[in-house]
């Protein structure tokens, strides 16, 4: 986990890395021994709760930060128009050279996504048969029920 | 523009973890999993933040100018990166709690709850 955790701040933008890429394997470290003290369990969800929160970070640092700088230039020289539907456009058409661009950070979030996705349908699938536990007939969802009353007392 | 910088009227509030943030390193310099520790435990553990969210509320806060970087004392881990307040940190962090305390005794005074609860 350490190992991926230090890849993961390895993708990140060269100044933040710099800055507290060390910082942060400590920080990381020293919280993950603590996870592991208190539990299984404890240290799988930290696990989760990290990576997705690196993940957001380097994705805000990578995409969304480049393009806030470059929105708040526009905006203050006078003069500049733009439609709002043209600067969506050209933001995700950023986005997506600056995702071929890092082919490696792209990897890694697609690999993540996917990951994550495949256990999210093995584990629904495993509690819909186990928890839910549909009736074991063919068709079971038309299966119904037949009951009689009187008339005048429904 | 430095003027704007020193200006208290020109920081925004800081959100919920940049305060608690603030708050723990009222007393000192410290490194960002102790002030991690120190958030989790002031807000009873509904702020967890992720090192992630944490190191990303610091940079913010030190790009805002509210926390500064500071030398680590001896012995210290050298990866470890400590941060303290700066005056304009300190000067946002305590409007923040005067407008919290402030809020918090009209709530008592509309008596949405009582002195002993």
């Amino acid at each position: 986990m350490l190992r991926l955790y230090g890849w993961l701040i390895r993708l990140s933008p060269g100044a933040v890395r710099r800055e507290y890429g060390a910082a942060m394997e400590e920080t990381f470290a020293r919280r993950w021994n603590d996870a592991r003290a208190t539990g299984f369990w404890t240290s799988v969800r930290m696990c989760g709760r990290e990576s997705v929160g690196m993940i957001g970070w380097l994705l805000s640092e990578r995409c969304a930060a480049p393009a806030r700088l470059r929105w708040q230039r526009q905006h203050m020289q006078p003069g500049v128009k733009a439609g709002r539907m043209d600067a969506v456009a050209r933001e995700v058409r950023h986005a997506a050279r600056r995702l071929v661009r890092s082919r490696a950070f792209t990897l890694a979030a697609v690999l993540t996504l996917a990951l994550a996705l495949g256990a999210n349908a093995a584990i629904f699938t495993v509690v819909y048969l186990v928890v839910l536990n549909p009736l074991p007939y063919a068709h079971s969802d038309r299966l119904i029920a037949l009951d009689y009353g009187l008339p005048n007392k429904p | 523009m430095n003027r704007v910088r020193d200006d208290p009227r020109a920081t925004p509030a800081p959100t919920n973890l940049a305060f608690h943030i603030l708050v723990a390193l009222c007393t000192g310099p410290a490194h960002g999993y102790a002030i991690g520790k120190d958030v989790d435990e002031q807000s009873g553990g509904r702020l967890d933040p992720t090192t992630g969210t944490l190191y990303q509320a610091l940079h913010r806060l030190k790009e805002e100018g509210l926390i500064a970087s500071v030398e680590p004392p001896e012995r210290s881990d050298e990866r470890r990166k400590y941060f303290q307040l700066t005056e304009r940190g300190r000067r946002a962090a305590k409007a923040e709690a005067r407008r919290l305390d402030r809020l918090v005794r009209t709530a008592r005074k509309r008596k949405l709850y009582s002195q002993r609860a």
